[in-house]
């Protein structure tokens, strides 16, 4: 009896196993084919192995347009760090401190942020301010678009996760002579890793693969981002798929490096501050 | 020590990077060091402008810096965002005709029509970018027509001809079919295509009801109304029996790829596809267009569309490199230099000037024919602002065999008449 339960399990993981091999490399392999193939069989579209490789596709790519991808690479890479970085120190210290105070000011403030979430950003008004504070078209601004528009979601993470860490730590380290900003950056601050992880990956994935924003706010060929590269090889008339899929996996390369590299420390970041409200 | 040797280098690099800052002056080009920039869409990067582009920095010395457009609704938001914050490029590509009245151009484009330039191309292009007087655009490429592009060999192999008539047409679509060939491509995955027959057979509409553009525009001609516009929708029902069997999934790359390679004979659709399909052919001369028949014989022309156009901004700081970077693009050498290498959707707009030998027979011969005959005449779009917005999703149904040719026309004239209201228009 115990032995046909475990021989079930077994079966069970294979199956599992190979319907995720299934879902998740199929799409992978799919890519890497045509992107290796000559411009008129990738236009086919067939999965079958290409009758000639064509890897030279890959350094077409990135020579495009001048090394246009390089540009765009060292852009969104700038463009990801700082995001991050800002919205790691702004939306911690505001989930430390609205998560721990209460009263009638808190609860409003929090409201106010949480509002971001649902109202979208209007574009004209603010490419009109930032032309009026001269600092339209330039990297600084859309940092702190992005960072604006992920706000709010940074800081509903950031406050969820700090309620699961216990005042009594707070207290202790107060009698042990902290002042208020010790206790933040030498206590509660390291306390925090499992939910940092979780916002690199998702604002840094959400940031890296934005498309409209970039697009609105931040035009000119020297600003071009990643995701814009894409449209040298998709129009009205036709593609060109073989190049399309190079760039695509020269693309996707960098966000799964990042995930590969966080991803156990995303799902207990985003349980931890699951229970407790 | 060290430090010593470091001064000494970096002192030997400054040297050496002045003197060839002094040998380039020496041999300077009109516009060396400015920078113009230039927007435009996949479609019109291609490796014909980029050759002229690098031509141009060559022997102008300035830099043209691309940046692509998404295209599509995406691309018209943006540029609409763009032209509200005043913030364009230098030198820009956009539709000619009614979209360009969409823009309010006098806001963001320069009138050019004091440069020399302008006297080279011809009327009919002229008209689609001039607005209250004022010319705002230069075509980008050559014209193109909407028409029906085929695979000769299938014609040679079973001894057909090009038919003159919508009888004879449909009449090869069916020996076609006994033959065990598809007769007609339809690539009702991308739903614009599917309108090409209805827009391309205005050349029908006009021979035979020359008022009919002015009265519809009035409201006065209607498609249910007036018999040969009506065929215009009754000949998609002639043709649902010959059609591809993934006619509705189909797309425009599909369609390059089955008229390339001869998988399907016929194709109603926009000569701008001709470098795309005959890349796929084994050789240019395979491929063929001729435009959509009527029913004179002696009175078969083509319907033909104006092509993008390059439009100066308002504003720019460097109107003058862009001028000779326009005056450089148009000289016959560069025009050459742009058809030999992307080849050409159709006749060019430019007066006296005829395509190089490279450019595919379906242009140099059978398109140009028609042109020489006078049998050309310019799409609705050009001559009426008025276009039911419905359009591709009628055609569509039509094409597929859902919905009667004549329920379509009477649904599309309402929906004209939706759009005509918007406009300003008094239909009543």
């Amino acid at each position: 009896m115990e032995g046909k339960k475990r021989r079930n399990q077994i079966i069970g993981d294979i199956v599992g196993l190979i319907l995720t091999a299934v879902i998740f490399l199929i799409p992978f392999y799919f890519m890497f084919v045509q992107s290796i193939k000559s411009k008129k069989e990738a236009n086919r579209l067939s999965i079958a192995w290409p009758t000639e490789l064509h890897f030279e596709n890959y350094l077409e790519v990135i020579k495009h347009g001048n090394y246009q991808l390089v540009t765009a690479f060292k852009n969104s890479a700038i463009l990801t760090v700082f995001t991050v970085l800002g919205l790691i120190v702004t939306g911690a210290m505001a989930g430390y401190v609205i998560q721990r105070r209460k009263g009638k000011l808190m609860t409003t403030i929090q409201s106010v942020i949480m509002l971001g979430l649902m109202i979208p950003a209007s574009i004209l008004p603010t490419i009109r301010m930032l032309q009026s504070m001269g600092i339209y078209k330039t990297m600084f601004s859309m940092v702190m678009i992005e960072i604006a528009l992920q706000t709010p979601f940074t800081i509903m993470l950031y406050r969820g996760f700090m309620s699961s860490i216990p005042v009594d730590l707070e207290e202790a380290a107060s009698i042990d002579g902290c002042n208020r900003w010790q206790i933040f950056q030498k206590v509660i601050f390291p306390l925090l890793k499992p939910i940092q992880a979780t916002i690199i990956i998702l604002v840094g994935v959400q940031t890296f693969n934005d498309f409209t924003n970039p697009l609105y706010f931040l035009p000119g060929a020297a600003n071009t981002t990643v995701q814009l590269t894409l449209y040298n090889y998709k129009g009205q008339l036709g593609n060109n798929y073989n190049l399309l899929f190079a760039d695509i996996i020269i693309i996707t390369v960098p966000m799964l490096i990042l995930f590969l590299f966080f991803n156990k420390r995303i799902v207990a970041g985003m349980v931890a501050g699951a229970v407790k409200g | 020590m060290n430090r010593k040797l470091m001064s000494l280098t970096l002192a030997i690099a400054l040297a050496v990077t002045m003197l060839m800052g002094v040998s380039a002056v020496a041999e300077a080009k009109p516009f060396e060091g400015v920078t113009i920039t230039f927007w435009g869409g996949q479609a019109e990067l291609n490796p014909g402008t980029l050759a002229v582009i690098e031509a141009a920095e060559e022997a102008l010395g300035l830099h043209v810096e691309t940046e692509i457009n998404p295209g599509g609704s995406e691309g018209d938001n943006l540029l609409k965002t763009r032209i509200a914050s005043n913030d364009l490029p230098d030198l820009m590509v956009y539709n000619s005709g009614s979209k360009l009245y969409d823009l309010n151009p006098s806001r963001c484009f320069l009138d050019i029509k004091d440069w020399d330039l302008v006297s080279r191309v011809d009327d009919a292009f002229l008209s689609s970018v001039t607005i209250d007087g004022a010319v705002y655009g230069l075509p980008q490429s050559s014209t193109q027509a909407g028409a029906i592009i085929y695979y000769k060999p299938d014609y040679e192999e079973l001894g057909l001809e090009v038919p003159h008539t919508w009888a004879e047409f449909v009449d090869n679509c069916a020996k076609l079919k006994e033959a065990g060939k598809t007769p007609i491509e339809l690539t009702a995955g991308d739903t614009w295509t599917t309108q090409v027959l209805f827009l391309g057979d205005y050349y029908n509409i006009n021979a035979e009801y020359p008022t009919f553009a002015e009265e519809y525009t009035e409201g006065k001609a209607k498609y249910a109304d007036i018999p040969v516009a009506t065929r215009s929708w009754t000949k998609y029902e002639d043709l649902v029996d010959y059609l591809n069997a993934d006619k509705s999934a189909a797309t425009v790359q599909d369609g390059n790829f089955a008229i390339g390679t001869g998988e399907a004979t016929h194709w109603f659709i926009l000569t701008q596809q001709l470098p795309l399909i005959t890349a796929e052919a084994d050789d240019q001369s395979q491929i063929g267009v001729f435009g959509v028949p009527g029913d004179d014989p002696d009175n078969h022309g083509l319907t033909v569309w104006e092509p993008m156009s390059f439009y100066v901004w308002k504003d720019s700081q460097n109107i003058d490199a862009v001028k000779a970077f326009l005056d450089f693009y148009f000289s016959e050498e560069m025009l050459n230099l742009y058809f030999e290498t992307y080849g050409a959707n159709g006749p060019s707009c430019i007066k006296g000037y005829t395509l190089p030998e490279t450019v595919c027979d379906a242009v140099r011969v059978d398109m140009q024919q028609y042109f020489d005959a006078g049998k050309t005449c310019p799409a609705l779009e050009y001559v009426s602002p008025i276009k039911g917005t419905a359009c591709e999703q009628l055609t569509t149904a039509v094409a597929m065999g859902q919905m009667s040719g004549a329920d379509a026309a009477k649904d599309y004239d309402e929906d004209c008449k939706k759009s005509a209201v918007q406009l300003g228009y008094n239909w009543e």
